[in-house]
């Protein structure tokens, strides 16, 4: 079934619509989820 | 409910039906009724991804077990983004380029056809139970308001899918994603402005926040390193990281969402859109369940939230011990309103008493939790058979009770929807790999177009028809969201680990990895039913079994391949 297609068009595909590069954006979800930890942190330990 | 909820449920679930089955009636092709042709751009990725994940199970038993448990489980998810990333790096630049269908497909490639089988069986198995769970959830939210047959609406939901599911495919699935999460975000948040206004005048959105904390239900992280303990941030983020690797690269009804993506940087940025809302937004549900936990402190709660129970209970020989321990937890929560009040003046005025007042509310909070301990006794003795777990029925209870009209029809649409649209991608899913990697690859390698578009419609009726069945027999399971969570952390961790070997080790062979995955299974089982682990670590204990056992067996698997060619 794969090989009754054409042949994928898209492998170089264009930087990320943000950002300009996939490495950065990577960066970004992963800064994104230690500061959400971070701040889930502090919000249990002001309410606890 | 009134004539205008069922008039405002009815309407968004019969658009979303008319809808998704009319804009694809002509697809006439395998490629678009699998892959929605590869024309999906990365914003309907990332909606139908988090559609697909978010089922109504999520609606309906995480506000429930924030309710009971606290907010701890927000640390299951903690391994979402680490996982967006590695698999937007590895996963979809390769199946984009091997132009697969299924993620299995792969496997076949890279090793041979039983692991390949194996993959694509583990997937079935599980996923086919898990769609019996995604219907029964929302069947037993229609049964209990309608005073319906659960069986009668868990066929009436099932076929509903069912219906758009076969005659679109991917196409119709994607598209009725888009309405379906607009309808869940606007549920949700309307619940969430509702529970706010309903609070007492004198309790602020803060003094709500430090009521839950100091009841001990915003304890989001959790670092401790304790292996009994289900959610800390250890396990989500290593465990949590582990299953969402498997689940949403190894597991087709979240493959097929990116595999329809139009190039590999569209499926990457629906991926990573996903690891970005995916964390936030299950702790405001949780926040939501904490919330709603803080207005049953004002506005007493019923001893037990099952009314089908309660009503058997009450029926029973033991209503008069059920009655007085509902007479004695009503008056607790009076008492504990006032302890709750004495907690916040102290906050307020930084009174040094405050741990005198909140360890008396702590203890009124733990004779509650024995009153309600008793109730349940009470109705195990009078109903051997009882579910005990009211988890579910706790936001349900909310919506039924407090809501205005209208937006009890609107959140219970919300709730219909995400169970509609985690259960289309699944068959969906379920479809593709029944066709691809069994059908055409055992037995019709040859054949039309339009024969494997017949063969996969087929495959969704039958899928259909078998969650429908399972559904019918999912009833005394405990809490959902945790059931559907155990079932995929038993096969999750092999075929990750399957996958993980395929994509790294290339000195490995197929026998080699598919030998380690058959103890790696036996091993994870054994796990689940002779100890304690908890289920998240199954994860991790099945799928580093397949890579290390797999690198063990390869100089055997060689040395007895050599020497079967020397003899």
């Amino acid at each position: 079934m794969a090989n009754n297609n054409p042949p994928d068009q898209n492998l170089n595909d264009p930087p990320p619509p943000i950002l300009g590069g996939w490495k950065k954006l990577y960066a970004f979800v992963f800064m994104n989820l230690v500061i959400l930890v971070i701040l889930f942190y502090i919000f249990t330990r002001v309410f606890e | 409910m009134s004539t205008i909820d069922w008039v405002v449920m009815c309407s968004f679930l019969g658009f979303v039906v008319g809808y998704g089955t009319w804009k694809t009636r002509k697809i006439k092709n395998i490629d678009s009724y699998l892959r929605a042709g590869r024309t999906t751009p990365w914003w309907t990725i990332a909606l139908s991804i988090m559609a697909t994940q978010a089922s109504a199970i999520t609606f309906l038993s995480t506000p429930g077990q924030a309710y009971v448990d606290g907010m701890r489980f927000v640390q299951f998810y903690l391994g979402l983004p680490i996982a967006m990333i590695i698999l937007s790096i590895t996963a979809v630049p390769l199946y984009n380029k091997l132009n697969v269908y299924t993620a299995y497909e792969y496997l076949e490639k890279r090793f041979d056809l039983k692991n390949r089988m194996l993959g694509s069986g583990l997937f079935l198995t599980q996923r086919g139970l898990a769609a019996g769970f995604t219907i029964y959830a929302p069947a037993l939210i229609l049964s209990v308001i309608l005073g319906w047959e659960i069986n009668l609406t868990i066929i009436l939901i099932g076929v509903m899918v069912i219906v758009y599911t076969t005659v679109g495919g991917t196409v119709a699935v994607n598209k009725t994603h888009f309405f379906q999460m607009i309808i869940i975000t606007a549920g949700m948040f309307s619940a969430f402005i509702m529970i706010y206004i309903l609070l007492p005048e004198d309790i602020s959105f803060i003094d709500a926040a430090y009521v839950a904390g100091k009841m001990g239900k915003l304890n989001a992280i959790d670092f401790s390193f304790d292996l009994s303990n289900r959610y800390t941030f250890w396990s989500g983020i290593i465990g949590g990281t582990f299953l969402m690797i498997s689940y949403f690269g190894t597991d087709q009804s979240q493959v097929q969402r990116y595999l329809a993506g139009s190039s590999v940087a569209q499926s990457r940025m629906g991926l990573l859109t996903n690891g970005l809302v995916k964390v936030p937004m299950q702790f405001i549900i949780l926040f939501i369940g904490a919330m709603v936990f803080v207005f049953y402190q004002f506005t007493a709660p019923p001893l037990f939230f099952n009314p089908v129970e309660t009503e058997n209970v009450k029926q029973s020989s033991y209503s008069v011990e059920y009655e007085k321990l509902e007479k004695e937890y009503a008056e607790l929560n009076l008492d504990k309103q006032e302890s709750i009040r004495a907690v916040l003046n102290s906050i307020e005025n930084e009174d040094e008493n405050i741990s005198e007042s909140a360890d008396e509310l702590s203890n009124k909070q733990e004779e509650a939790a024995l009153l309600r301990e008793k109730a349940k006794d009470l109705i195990q003795k009078a109903n051997p058979d009882a579910d005990t777990n009211d988890t579910n029925y706790i936001f349900l209870n909310f919506i039924t009770n407090f809501l205005p009209v209208g937006l009890i029809g609107l959140i219970l649409a919300a709730i219909l929807s995400a169970s509609m649209s985690s259960t289309s991608a699944e068959l969906n899913a379920l479809a593709s790999t029944t066709t691809i990697d069994f059908y055409k690859r055992l037995f019709k390698k040859e054949a039309s177009d339009n024969h494997y578009l017949k063969a996969s419609k087929t495959a969704t009726v039958f899928w259909g028809l078998y969650a429908i069945l399972f559904a019918l027999f999912a009833q005394h399971l405990g809490s959902l969201i945790e059931a559907v969570n155990i079932l995929g952390s038993l096969v999750y961790g092999t075929i990750l680990g399957i996958f993980l070997t395929a994509f790294y080790l290339k000195r490995v062979s197929g026998t080699s990895t598919f030998s380690a995955a058959v103890i790696a299974e036996i091993a994870v089982l054994y796990c689940y039913l002779f100890t304690d682990i908890p289920f998240l670590w199954y994860n991790v204990i099945g799928c580093l079994l397949v890579v290390f056992l797999s690198v063990g067996f390869q100089p055997l698997i060689t040395k007895m391949s050599s020497n079967k060619i020397s003899s």
